[in-house]
């Protein structure tokens, strides 16, 4: 992959810093990124879980997401190609909501996806550079570049990476593909990339769009004027197996 | 194994990996590829001689800006602007796949597997 | 010198054509699962690893375990090994064949495998592991092959193999350490997270690997006019006692703190693998019988008495390597998947077609090794 110029120039006002001011000097400095002015773009998303709760049988996000990236419905549940899809609290969060007694609440279902870790394992892991992190959080695959070797579905611990067993053409009819978007072939690995297609081009990802309850709230972590930010603000929130420490981009608004 | 029958397996061997190099000596030369070129534009990304060679390297830049780089600007051409798109782009101007890109790919049997993934469909044509 | 692995007795080409028959049944069902994608095997979604990549763990311990007729050999200069280095180095040859043919039938795009050449991924332990197999592959091909080539000639070894043979001890080491790796280092996945991984894989390599070296020099013994020396194969069995203790002590400790410390993650798939979970119990019967199997032949191995024996030690190191393949080559790498991230478990069974390429990259392993062996033999036969 070619460096940008402007890339390199970061990176060599970086290690200069840090070679004049020591650590110190460097956290502030980039922690601010006087380089790039503002607050370092970090993609993130909430999901308010007292209006998505309320929406059982609700699948307008993972229904739009579905369709306009083509992911195939294979009925075969053991076999399927999910970017985003809704599963039970306490499966979600088996050390927490896993083991509380309110069987209701552990039932009820809410939205899993890619959580866009910081520190994502699959990324670590991969062989060819085919899964990477951007530099605004977003865990991206070339599916050029996969090889097919499903390192990333053993290291990612959330279950959201999914393999083409069979040609995903043969589960896509004709008339339903979108043209605009490219399908998958049989022996790629595929997950959820934050509709990078529409984030890249000043939009928001479909997912959030398509909510009616408004339950997904997309935005910059780094920013404190975001919609995120402002979600986030003075509610708590969980994030899938925090204790791992990868980071997760999508918080649970309880 | 006796001499001899190593000399012919040896020369058996290397007839048969002689053997492509012959028939396409001994038979007639194939007319060159005449892929349709559009009739509506009259310039493409590059000039054409350039796009004629290396049509495959600006798609692979142009894949990695937009997948690996994030870079989705889009190009100018003829006044038109166009994004770095193989479905988007390319197949806009050239539309019949069949006409142009497989006349060439056809004809050199080379068969690039990007069709795997991204979409051509007859009906995308307007 | 490779022309001898064309000349052969009835016997050795019966063996060939054996195994090539089988290899080209799983090159058939290959190719059936190139045409019709992963989708014919028995992994799925949550068990997105299966038989082949078992396979390939299990058999970069038979390679690395050349170390331990190479290292008594060269470094104590124990004299009984004399005649089985080269066997050793040619087994670990074959064996890192199939291991690169088990990684190869499991990509769902091989056509694209050199890309992890192309774009280098130091962070991944699989593009290590690619590298250091690579060498593994070579330095033993060459050594082997110089060792036996000025033999061959009756000329003493040339001086720069000494350092290859030197360079190749921790090479088999860091093999099966980096293939440890692969699984110890990842999040989430409680079975594999474990400092203990590379340790528990080294000792079972060098339990399973000689023990398939004792099997084969038996049958090199009885079945042409080689003879390895009882000695050598006594020498073996006493390094396959030392490293099944090990083994067997190293899930033990895995048992241990798995269950003491009463974690429930950390404990889930070892429930799974012995007693099930849900009603899904598929693997059981394969761990009860690894387990049984394990200390039957503990017993076997550690009493002098039955471990000198050339009666009971082929029986014994025989249940050895059944026992760490059910364990190694189908609990360890199934098992981590079970239960999923999201707590369902989803059993796995390989199917014919995945079963029949898995016996199709055995054979052509073995073929490799016969051919290997036959030069070897007709070599030492006439040196
Ligand atoms: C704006 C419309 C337009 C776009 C977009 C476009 N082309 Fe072209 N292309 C043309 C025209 C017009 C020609 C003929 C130019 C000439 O003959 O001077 C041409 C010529 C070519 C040729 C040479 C054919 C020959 O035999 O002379 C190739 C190859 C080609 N284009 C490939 C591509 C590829 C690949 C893309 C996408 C990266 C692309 N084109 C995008 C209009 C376009
Ligand atoms: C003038 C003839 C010609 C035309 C028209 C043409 N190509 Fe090519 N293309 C070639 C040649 C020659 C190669 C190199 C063949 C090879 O290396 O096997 C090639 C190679 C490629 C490759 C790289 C091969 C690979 O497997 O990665 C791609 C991608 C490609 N072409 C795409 C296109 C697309 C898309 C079009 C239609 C928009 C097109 N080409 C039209 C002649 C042509
Ligand atoms: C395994 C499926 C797959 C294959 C095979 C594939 N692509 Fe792509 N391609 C994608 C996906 C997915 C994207 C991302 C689209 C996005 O983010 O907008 C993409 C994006 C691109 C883009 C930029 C955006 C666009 O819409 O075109 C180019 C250019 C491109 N691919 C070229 C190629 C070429 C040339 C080949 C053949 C050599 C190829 N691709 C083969 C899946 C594939």
């Amino acid at each position: 992959m070619k460096t940008t110029r402007r890339e390199l120039l970061k990176r060599g006002a970086k290690t200069g810093l840090l070679l004049l001011g020591g650590t110190a000097l460097y956290e502030v400095v980039s922690g601010s990124e006087l380089l790039t002015g503002g607050a370092p773009l970090r993609h993130a998303m909430a999901v308010d879980l007292r209006r998505c709760l309320q929406e059982e049988g609700c699948d307008r996000c993972a229904a739009a997401c579905h369709g306009a990236h083509n992911v195939p419905r294979i009925a075969d549940e053991l076999r399927a190609v999910k970017w985003i899809w809704k599963d039970e609290m306490g499966r979600i969060f088996p050390e927490t909501v896993g083991r509380i007694a309110n069987a209701e609440l552990r039932e009820k279902k809410t939205v899993v996806l890619c959580n866009h870790c910081t520190n994502a394992p699959c990324v670590r892991v991969c062989p060819t550079g085919a899964t990477f992190s951007r530099e605004d959080g977003i865990v991206m695959m070339d599916q050029h570049r996969c090889i097919g070797c499903r390192y990333c579905m053993a290291a990612c611990p959330y279950g959201s990476r999914s393999f083409n067993w069979y040609d995903p053409r043969r589960f896509l009819s004709e008339d339903a593909i979108n043209p605009d978007y490219p399908t998958r072939t049989r022996g790629v690995v595929e997950k959820c990339d934050f509709c990078a297609e529409r984030l890249d081009t000043g939009g928001r990802p479909l997912c959030v769009e398509a909510c009616r309850a408004g339950a997904l709230i997309h935005g910059n972590l780094n920013d404190p004027g975001s919609d995120l930010r402002r979600a986030l603000q003075g509610r708590f929130a969980l994030r899938r197996r925090a204790e791992l420490d990868t980071d997760p981009g999508i918080y649970y608004l309880l | 194994m006796r001499k001899s029958s190593i000399v012919l397996i040896s020369a058996a061997l290397a007839a048969l990996l002689a053997s492509p190099f012959i028939v396409s000596l001994l038979s007639p030369p194939s007319p060159p590829p005449r892929p349709e070129l559009p009739r509506d534009v009259k310039e493409c990304v590059r000039p054409a001689a350039q796009m004629r060679a290396e049509h495959m390297v600006l798609l692979h830049q142009w894949r990695d800006d937009v997948v690996r780089r994030g870079d989705r600007r889009e190009v100018m051409i003829g006044g038109v602007s166009y994004a770095k798109s193989l479905t988007g782009s390319c197949m806009k101007c050239h539309r019949h796949k069949e006409k142009f890109c497989d006349r060439c790919h056809g004809a050199l049997s080379s068969a690039p597997k990007c069709w795997d993934c991204h979409v051509y469909r007859k009906e995308v044509r307007p | 010198m490779i022309q001898k692995a064309f000349h052969g007795g009835k016997l050795y080409w019966l063996l060939l054509g054996a195994l090539a028959a089988v290899a080209a049944a799983g090159v058939w069902f290959y190719l059936r699962q190139l045409e019709l994608g992963l989708s014919v095997t028995g992994m799925v979604r949550d068990v997105s690893w299966g038989l082949y990549i078992a396979q390939f763990t299990f058999f970069v311990g038979v390679a690395a375990s050349a170390v331990t007729v190479v290292l008594p050999y060269y470094l104590h200069d124990h004299r009984a090994f004399g005649k089985i280095t080269i066997m050793g180095e040619f087994l670990a040859v074959s064996s890192v064949v199939m291991c690169m043919l088990f990684i190869f039938v499991d990509l769902g795009q091989p056509f694209r495998v050199l890309h992890v050449f192309l774009y280098p991924s130091p962070t991944s332990p699989m593009f290590w592991d690619t590298v250091v197999l690579f060498g593994y592959l070579v330095l033993n091909l060459v050594i082997a092959w110089t060792v036996l080539g000025a033999e061959y000639r009756g000329t003493p070894p040339p001086g720069w193999v000494r350092p290859l043979i030197y360079l190749s001890i921790p090479w088999a080491v860091s093999i099966h350490t980096i293939t440890a790796f692969l699984y110890a280092g990842l999040p989430g996945r409680h079975l594999w997270l474990s400092a203990i991984t590379a340790a528990r894989f080294l000792a079972s390599a060098f339990s399973s690997g000689p023990s398939l070296l004792i099997l084969l020099c038996m049958a090199v013994r009885r079945f042409t006019t080689f003879d390895p020396g009882k000695e050598a194969i006594r020498s073996m069995g006493k390094i396959v006692a030392y490293a099944f203790s090990a083994h067997v002590f190293f899930i033990l400790l895995e048992i241990f703190t798995s269950f003491y410390s009463g974690v429930g993650s950390h404990r889930e798939s070892f429930v799974y693998l012995f007693r099930g979970l849900e009603g899904h119990a598929a693997l059981a019967p394969a761990l009860w019988a690894s387990a049984i199997l394990a200390l039957a032949a503990l017993v076997l191995i550690v009493v002098p008495k039955t471990r000198n024996s050339l009666r009971v030690l082929p029986l014994t190191v025989a249940m050895v390597f059944v026992s760490i393949w059910l364990e190694k080559g189908l609990g360890f790498v199934v098992g981590g998947f079970i239960p999923s991230p999201l707590g369902a478990v989803t059993e796995y069974r390989p199917t014919a077609p995945e079963i029949f390429i898995t016996a199709g990259v055995w054979a052509l392993g073995f073929m490799l090794l016969a051919a290997f062996f036959k030069v070897f033999i007709t070599v030492r036969r006439e040196a």
